[in-house]
C-alpha cells in the first residue's frame, strides 16, 4: 500500500496512455467514423478538421483517424507479440544456460553473439525479404533478433543469483536445480524482464514501422502507422498530416513504453528505496 | 541644365528599351541541368532501351529520321527517303555536311555499319527484334543507303527512330567515351551522380544555344521537386498529377504535358482459371471504372482508354468505344460464368505510389462482382520475372513504346511474339490483323488494320485496357523553347526547328 502511493508519476503517464491505445486500437470498429477502406472520391486528401474528417484523409479519400487506429491494432499485435514469444523464448533459453553453466552455455552465448553481429533491422529486412510481406512474417522478424537481449540478461543476472545465500541455503537442504530456478531464480529476475519488455516493445513498434514504411510489412489495403507514412511520403507537402499523425502517434506510444519502462524500473529497483 | 536633365532621361529610356528587347531575345550560353527519376549506366545506344538512356543518347547521336512533336516523320541525318519495288525496297538520302564529335565525317558506311551493329545476333541489342524483317542493308553512294526487306513493311521508318547512327571508326568504345554527331559532346559520367555533355559546335543543324548539359538522377520524387522549385535543376521529370496545381502557382516553374504513346492494363492470365473464360474477362473490364482511377489516382496526368491505341496517334479511331463501365452487366457476366462462389485470385503490381494506390482501387472495384483481390507488391525485377515467367493471375503494367501502332500492338497480342504476349492471348484473327497492319506502307490501309483489330480485342479482353499516362515535366521559366516529346524523350536542339535557349 505504501509502495502504491509512491508510485512514480512516469509510470501513471505511460500507462495511462498505453491504457488509452489499448482501447482505442481494440475499440477500432467501435470508435472508427468510417471503414478504415472505404474510398471517399470527393475527399481525396482532405486536410484535419473536414467535416466527417477529423484528422483528414488520405490519397485514396481513406479517413485517416479510422486507418490509424486500425493502424494501432498492427503496431500493438506486433510489438506485445514480439514481446511475448522473443521474452518466453530468450528467458527460457537465459535459465538454462545460466543454470547449466558448461558447454550449454556456451553454446547459448556463441549463437546470441551471432545473432548480435548481425545490423538488427538488415536481418529483418532479409527475412521478410525471402518469406514475402505479411505481419506473420514481420513478427517472425523481430523475434529472431529481439530474444537474444532477455537470454544475455536473464543468463547474466542468473550467475550472480546462483551465489546467493538464499540459494545456496535452498541448494543445501537437496532442492533439485529446477526447483531453485523456478522459486528462487526466476523471481529474481522477474523485474529485469518486465523492464525489457516495455523497452522491447517500444522498438518493436518502431521496427514494424519502419518495414512497413519499406513495404515489408502490412499488405495494402490494410494499414500500419508506417505504410500510411510511407504512402504519404510523395505528397510531404501537398498532405502533410498524413506524415505528421501517424508520426506523432509513434512518438507519443514509444515514448510513453520508455517512461513506463524508466518508472518500472526505478521503482521496482530495491537499491532505490 | 535642364537639357542635361534631359539628355539623362532619354539616355534611361533607351536603356530600359533596350534591357527589354534583350530580355525576349535568345540568349547563348549556361548550363542546364535536368533531374530524372533514374541513372543512366548504359551509354551505347544500341545497348539500351530505357526512356532514361534514350534521353542522353538522343544529345550525343543522331538517326536518319525523328518525330516532330506533332508525330510526323521529319528527316534528321536522312533528307529523303523514297519506296522501291513495292516496298521491298528503302532508299535513304543522306546530309552530306555531319562531322563526328571527333571531326570525321558521317558517310553511309557509318549508317550500313550502325544498322548491321544493331542486327547482328552476336551483338544482342535490345532493338535488334524491331528491325527482323530486314535482309540487307547497302550504302549505294557516299550519301546513299538502301535497306532491302524480306517482306513490306510500313513500320520501318518507326523501327528506324530507335537506331542512333554511331561511327565505325570510334564503335568499340561507345560505352566509356561516346562520339556521336549528335549536338552535344560527351564529357564525363559519374554513377548515381551526374553525366556532363559539351555543346557541339559544328553541330549540323547549327551549335546548341547553351553551352553545356547536365544529366543528375534524382530517385526520390519529393527531392527532386524541391530542387526544381530551388532551380537548383531545370527539368524534373516524373510529376505527380496531384504536384501540379501547387507548381504551376509557384513563379519560377511551368508543367508541360503532352499525351504519351503508351497504354497501361490490367493482364490478365489467358490461360489460367477463371480468366480462361472470356466472360470472366469482360465482367472484370466492365466492372472497372477507368474514368474514375483517373480522376483518383492519375488527375491532370493521364486519360481513360477506350482502346490500346492513345488520341495522339494517327491510328486512334476516336468513333471507338470500348468496354464501358456496367456493373449490371458484369455481374450478369460473374453468373453466367459460373465461377466460385468465394474466388480469390491475386493481383501482381510493381512497387510504385501510384500502381499501389490503383491496385487498392481496382481490388474495390472487383469485390462489387464478388471477386476477392490479395494485391501483391513485387520489385521491379521480381515482377518482370513472374510477369514474363507467365506465372500470376492478374497484373498491372504500363506498355509504352514508339508512336507506332505496330510496336504498341505487335508484341503484347500476337500469338508468335513468344516473350511479351504474356497473357499468351491467341487469336489467328488478331494475328492476320498485325501482320497486315505491319505489311502496309499506306498509312489510311494500315489505320484500318488497326481498327479492326481493336474490334476483335475488344470481343476478347484478352487485358483490359485502362488508361494513357501523360509526359509531365516541369522546367524553370527560365528554359524556353522547351516541351517534352511525345515519345517522353527531351530534344533541344533539332533539324526540325526545335531551339532551346536558357535565360541567366
Amino acid at each position: 500500500m505504501n509502495r502504491l502511493s509512491r508510485l512514480d508519476p512516469r509510470i501513471i503517464v505511460g500507462a495511462g496512455i498505453l491504457a488509452l491505445l489499448l482501447i482505442g486500437a481494440l475499440g477500432a470498429s467501435a470508435f472508427a467514423p468510417h471503414p478504415p477502406e472505404r474510398i471517399h472520391d470527393d475527399f481525396i486528401m482532405a486536410p484535419p478538421g473536414t467535416p466527417g474528417f477529423l484528422l483528414g484523409t488520405d490519397t485514396l479519400g481513406r479517413d485517416l483517424l479510422s486507418r490509424m487506429l486500425y493502424g494501432a491494432r498492427v503496431s500493438l499485435l506486433v510489438g506485445a507479440s514480439v514481446v511475448v514469444i522473443a521474452g518466453i523464448f530468450g528467458v527460457t533459453v537465459g535459465l538454462v544456460a545460466g543454470a547449466m553453466g558448461g558447454w550449454v552455455d556456451h553454446v547459448a552465448m556463441r549463437i546470441t553473439e551471432i545473432i548480435l553481429s548481425f545490423p538488427p533491422l538488415l536481418l529483418a529486412v532479409a527475412i521478410v525479404g525471402v518469406r514475402g510481406p505479411g505481419v506473420p512474417n514481420l513478427i517472425i522478424a523481430l523475434v529472431v533478433f529481439s530474444w537474444t537481449d532477455y537470454a544475455r540478461v536473464v543468463r547474466g543476472e542468473m550467475l550472480a543469483l546462483r551465489e546467493e545465500p538464499y540459494v545456496e541455503a535452498g541448494r543445501s537442504i537437496g532442492m533439485t536445480e529446477a526447483q531453485l530456478v523456478l522459486r528462487y531464480m526466476l523471481p529474481g529476475v522477474a523485474n529485469s524482464i518486465v523492464i525489457l519488455g516495455t523497452f522491447g516493445m517500444a522498438s518493436a513498434i518502431l521496427a514494424e514501422a519502419a518495414l512497413s514504411f519499406l513495404g515489408l510489412g502490412v499488405v495494402a489495403p490494410a494499414a500500419s502507422w508506417g505504410s500510411i507514412l510511407s504512402d504519404a511520403r510523395v505528397f510531404l507537402r501537398l498532405a502533410p498530416h498524413l506524415v505528421v499523425f501517424p508520426g506523432l502517434a509513434l512518438m507519443v506510444t514509444v515514448m510513453a513504453l520508455h517512461l513506463l519502462g524508466d518508472g518500472l524500473r526505478d521503482w521496482l529497483d530495491p537499491r532505490s528505496k | 541644365m535642364r537639357t542635361k536633365y534631359l539628355l539623362i532621361f532619354f539616355i534611361l529610356i533607351l536603356l530600359s528599351l533596350s534591357g527589354c528587347t534583350a530580355g525576349e531575345s535568345p540568349e547563348t550560353g549556361g548550363t542546364l541541368v535536368v533531374g530524372q527519376s533514374t541513372d543512366v549506366e548504359i551509354l551505347d545506344p544500341h545497348r539500351h532501351k530505357d526512356l532514361y538512356a534514350v534521353r542522353v543518347s538522343d544529345q550525343l547521336f543522331d538517326k536518319l529520321v525523328m518525330l516532330n512533336h506533332q508525330g510526323e516523320f521529319k528527316p534528321s541525318l536522312a533528307t529523303s527517303w523514297t519506296v522501291h519495288d513495292d516496298g521491298m525496297r528503302w532508299r535513304f538520302q543522306l546530309r552530306n555536311d555531319v562531322v563526328f564529335h571527333d571531326g570525321e565525317p558521317m558517310t553511309a558506311d557509318d549508317v550500313v555499319f550502325s544498322l548491321n551493329r544493331v542486327l547482328d545476333p552476336e551483338f544482342e541489342s535490345p532493338h535488334k527484334g524491331d528491325l527482323g524483317f530486314v535482309r540487307e542493308v547497302r550504302a549505294e553512294e557516299t550519301h546513299q543507303v538502301s535497306i532491302e526487306l524480306e517482306e513490306p513493311n510500313g513500320a520501318l521508318l518507326s523501327a528506324l527512330l530507335n537506331v542512333h547512327v554511331v561511327p565505325e571508326h570510334a564503335a568499340d568504345r561507345l560505352n566509356e567515351q561516346p562520339v556521336g554527331s549528335g549536338p552535344f559532346v560527351f564529357e564525363e559520367r559519374q554513377a548515381d551522380e551526374r553525366i556532363v555533355l559539351k555543346a557541339f559546335n559544328d553541330y549540323w543543324a547549327g551549335a546548341p544555344m547553351f553551352s553545356e548539359l547536365v544529366f543528375r538522377p534524382i530517385p526520390e520524387t519529393s527531392t527532386r521537386l524541391v530542387e526544381l522549385e530551388t532551380g537548383r535543376i531545370h527539368i524534373a521529370d516524373g510529376i505527380p498529377g496531384e504536384e501540379m496545381e501547387r507548381l504551376t502557382d509557384l513563379d519560377g516553374v511551368e508543367v508541360a504535358s503532352t499525351v504519351g504513346s503508351n497504354y497501361s492494363v490490367l493482364a490478365f492470365n489467358n490461360e489460367r482459371s477463371p480468366f480462361d473464360d472470356p466472360r470472366v474477362r469482360r465482367a472484370v473490364g466492365k466492372a472497372i471504372d477507368a474514368q474514375r482511377l483517373v480522376e483518383l489516382v492519375y488527375p491532370g496526368t493521364a486519360v481513360a482508354a477506350e482502346g490500346p491505341i492513345p488520341p495522339t496517334s494517327w491510328a486512334y479511331d476516336d468513333s471507338f468505344e470500348g468496354l464501358g463501365f456496367d456493373l449490371g452487366a458484369a455481374r450478369r457476366l460473374m453468373d453466367e460464368a459460373d465461377v466460385d462462389q468465394d474466388l480469390s485470385v491475386e493481383l501482381m503490381i510493381s512497387e510504385d505510389e501510384r500502381m499501389e494506390r490503383g491496385g487498392v482501387l481496382l481490388k474495390s472495384m472487383l469485390e462489387e462482382i464478388g471477386m476477392d483481390i490479395d494485391l501483391t507488391a513485387l520489385e521491379w525485377g521480381t515482377f518482370m520475372e513472374r510477369m514474363l515467367g507467365r506465372d500470376y493471375d492478374m497484373l498491372r503494367v504500363a506498355w509504352s513504346t514508339d508512336p507506332d501502332p505496330d510496336a504498341l500492338l505487335y508484341g503484347l497480342h500476337h500469338s508468335g511474339s513468344e516473350m511479351l504476349n504474356f497473357t499468351r492471348y491467341q487469336n489467328p484473327q488478331a494475328d492476320e490483323l498485325l501482320d497486315r497492319g505491319r505489311r502496309q506502307a499506306d498509312v489510311s490501309a494500315r489505320a484500318e488494320s488497326y481498327r479492326e483489330f481493336q474490334e476483335i480485342v475488344l470481343e476478347d479482353v484478352p487485358m483490359v485496357y485502362l488508361l494513357h499516362e501523360n509526359q509531365v515535366v516541369g522546367h524553370r521559366k527560365g528554359v524556353n523553347g522547351f516541351r517534352p516529346h511525345l515519345t517522353g524523350a527531351f530534344y533541344f536542339k533539332t533539324g526540325f526547328g526545335v531551339n532551346t535557349w536558357l535565360r541567366q
